[in-house]
């Protein structure tokens, strides 16, 4: 209310201090619960540290959490959606950080593994340390579809909304990645 | 191996598909207590931007009451000029940098008067710092209490006022944080002991 007594625009929209704080949105756990491995999974391709991949993985959450009035189910789908803040979130988080550029042997308490015994495990985590090693040394471009694509689960559809490409150049793209990639564990 | 499917094969060539089953069999999963703590820091963030819309209504209210002061002190000016003058003085202190109305001087004007100061930071400060904004606004105000403190600009009692803390916490928090509880300027000490 200004001094002439006239309601100002923002004035509806201030709560008094009596204003409890509106619910969580009931979206947010589905969300979370339905896509989250796969953001996760998407940012780990990207970065060699559960830690810090917990940390990207949260503030994606936290800004679809705050933008999700402008979520449009019409324009794609919610993993979609969350894949796209999360390449931002991790773009923003790379451009600051300088990521160490090898994967420590010792940072797999995040991988899923079936296999039962120790030795076993061991393996599969030498052989996932060299692969994501070898990822890590692809292009940024390379990495990007290694990563949208076996770390989040996507097609090539989702992918080329998302890259702004369509399916069959994603297809190509993501071969020529692959095929650098062979060369890079070969090496 | 852990049985992650995807939805479909792409057609390709039979010299990666090997590389490609590895790469499907490859599965992260986020920390166990991550989601609950996404939830709270969400929580968190929806009543930090109501506590903000409340600081911005309080701000407003309480530069109404500085103004309707200084309009009470012109009016009284007008009969009583040096009373008066005081008055307004106060009044305009006390909106400027009010300390729950109290003044230098120890006299109260209006109990209640506080500056909300509004500081705009990036929200990934928060979850690197691992502190919630009230927790960082707390911590914030402490260091620069200390910091003025120890610098001399300013008396223990407003430094424990810069601090949001009554002087005997504010003390305590000196030595919890290992800094000087009394400034010692060390000239004047020389000078004092007949050393100068």
């Amino acid at each position: 209310m200004d001094p002439s007594g006239t309601p100002t625009p923002l004035a509806s929209h201030r709560p008094d201090a009596a204003t409890p704080a509106p619910a969580a949105d009931p979206r947010w756990q589905e969300w979370y619960e339905a896509h989250a491995e796969a953001v996760y999974g998407y940012v780990r391709f990207h970065i060699p540290s559960p830690d810090v991949a917990d940390d990207v993985t949260a503030d994606t959450f936290l800004r679809a959490f705050r933008a999700a009035e402008r979520f449009d189910a019409r324009r794609g789908s919610v993993r979609t959606w969350l894949l796209a803040i999360a390449r931002n979130v991790l773009r923003d988080h790379l451009r600051r950080a300088r990521v160490r550029r090898y994967v420590p042997l010792a940072g797999f308490r995040d991988l899923a593994v079936e296999a039962p015994s120790p030795e076993e495990r061991v393996l599969w985590e030498d052989q996932v340390a060299r692969l994501l090693d070898a990822v890590a040394r692809l292009s940024p471009g390379d990495r990007e579809l290694i990563g949208l694509r076996y770390g989040s689960d996507l097609g090539a559809d989702a992918i080329g909304a998302l890259l702004g490409l369509s399916p069959p150049a994603v297809r190509t793209r993501l071969w020529r990645a692959l095929k650098r990639l062979r060369l890079e564990l070969d090496e | 191996m852990t049985g992650h499917k995807l939805p479909e094969r792409d057609g390709l060539p039979e010299e990666l598909a090997e590389l490609d089953h590895l790469l499907r069999e490859i599965r992260f999963q986020p920390r166990a207590s991550l989601g609950p703590e996404i939830a709270g820091r969400g929580r968190r963030l929806l009543r930090g931007g109501c506590a903000f819309l409340r600081a911005g209504s309080e701000e407003r209210q309480q530069k109404d009451r500085a103004e309707a002061l200084v309009h009470e002190a012109r009016t009284i000016h007008r009969c009583r000029a040096p009373e008066a003058r005081n008055r307004r003085s106060r009044a305009r202190r006390t909106a400027e940098l009010p300390n729950e109305g109290r003044l230098e001087d120890g006299a109260t004007i209006a109990p209640g008067l506080m500056t909300t100061v509004t500081l705009q930071l990036p929200d990934d400060v928060f979850s690197a710092l691992r502190r919630s904004p009230e927790e960082f606004a707390r911590e914030l105000r402490l260091a620069a209490a200390i910091y003025w403190y120890e610098k001399g600009e300013i008396s223990q009692e407003k430094a424990a006022a810069v601090a949001g803390l009554d002087r005997a916490a504010f003390l305590l928090a000196l030595a919890r944080e290992r800094a000087d509880a009394f400034v010692v300027d060390f000239d004047d000490l020389r000078r004092e002991l007949g050393l100068a």
